[in-house]
């Protein structure tokens, strides 16, 4: 029970930074580019170890943000991003725990997203030429990647704190 | 903020990778020759020069001499309205919502840039 209202509680924290992520455009002329807020929640999980509890709460929070305010067919997009990402964070973490820190956890992850989004991309489309757009995509990855590992060092403490 | 090792080499093949695909033989500037509309994997393929419009999968196409663009399309993004005209083979207007590609494609005989 107790559990259940933890996941419920991220889930929810997940979905209301994605939703306000929505309403706020970022300030650059490309499109699909975001920060990816929602993913300090998994990046939270992960780096306790709790990599099942990362995947229901990704799992949860992308097909309630598809009903929510999306459509089916992005579900496949932000599902594909958010389980490649958490997949890619657990490998960074398990591996070498004392080579990488929060920041390159974090910009992997955010490169998997986006990389796991222009797969389903070519899939759905059937044409390969998505792949153009990855590069700017990637410089991207690892940008925002940074500023949601620095609002994680700032966020975790405090976060582990309160449960 | 400190970066350790791995953090380093994350970074490192992220804008590797970015590079990498951004090198990647790309073609010149070509007059177009064709307009390409690809809808679910299925294309369809339009000799220019061509005056038409097209809809399909709920995307409005026009295709204007040498030109062409989305003037209309019930997704929510509207990136293919806002990609604009196409005007050079190898320029694509892609909407995701409704898996439609329109893009030029070309024979070869470069132009120089308009």
């Amino acid at each position: 029970m107790r559990k259940t209202a933890y996941l419920a509680m991220l889930t929810v924290c997940a979905l209301i930074v994605s939703y306000i992520e929505s309403v706020v455009p970022m300030p650059v002329p490309a499109p699909g580019i975001k920060l990816g807020l929602a993913n300090i929640v998994t990046l939270f999980l992960v780096v306790q170890g709790e990599d099942m509890n990362a995947a229901l709460v990704v799992f949860a929070r992308t097909v309630l943000a598809a009903l929510l305010f999306s459509t089916p067919i992005n579900l496949l997009y932000s599902l594909a991003g958010g389980l490649l990402a958490l997949g890619v964070m657990h490998l960074l973490t398990k591996a070498y725990p004392k080579r990488i820190s929060l920041t390159g956890i974090s910009v992997g992850g955010a490169c998997a997203h986006n990389i796991g989004q222009v797969a389903v991309g070519c899939i759905l489309l059937r044409s390969p030429s998505l792949i153009s757009y990855l590069p700017v995509l990637l410089i991207v990855a690892v940008i925002t990647g940074t500023v949601i590992s620095l609002i994680g060092k700032w966020i975790f403490p405090r976060l582990k704190k309160a449960l | 903020m400190k970066l350790k090792v791995l953090d380093i080499a994350v970074i490192a093949f992220a804008l590797l990778l970015a590079v990498l695909i951004w090198a990647a033989p790309q073609k010149k500037a070509e007059a177009p020759t064709a307009a390409v509309i690809s809808a679910d994997g299925k294309q369809q393929r339009i000799s220019l020069p061509a005056n038409e419009a097209i809809s399909i999968n709920g995307v409005d196409i026009i295709i204007e001499e040498y030109t062409a663009f989305v003037m209309e399309s019930d997704c929510p993004d509207k990136t293919c309205v806002k990609t604009g005209t196409l005007t050079l083979a190898g320029q694509r207007s892609v909407c995701l919502p409704n898996r439609v590609i329109v893009s030029l494609e070309g024979n070869g005989a470069h132009v120089t840039v308009r």
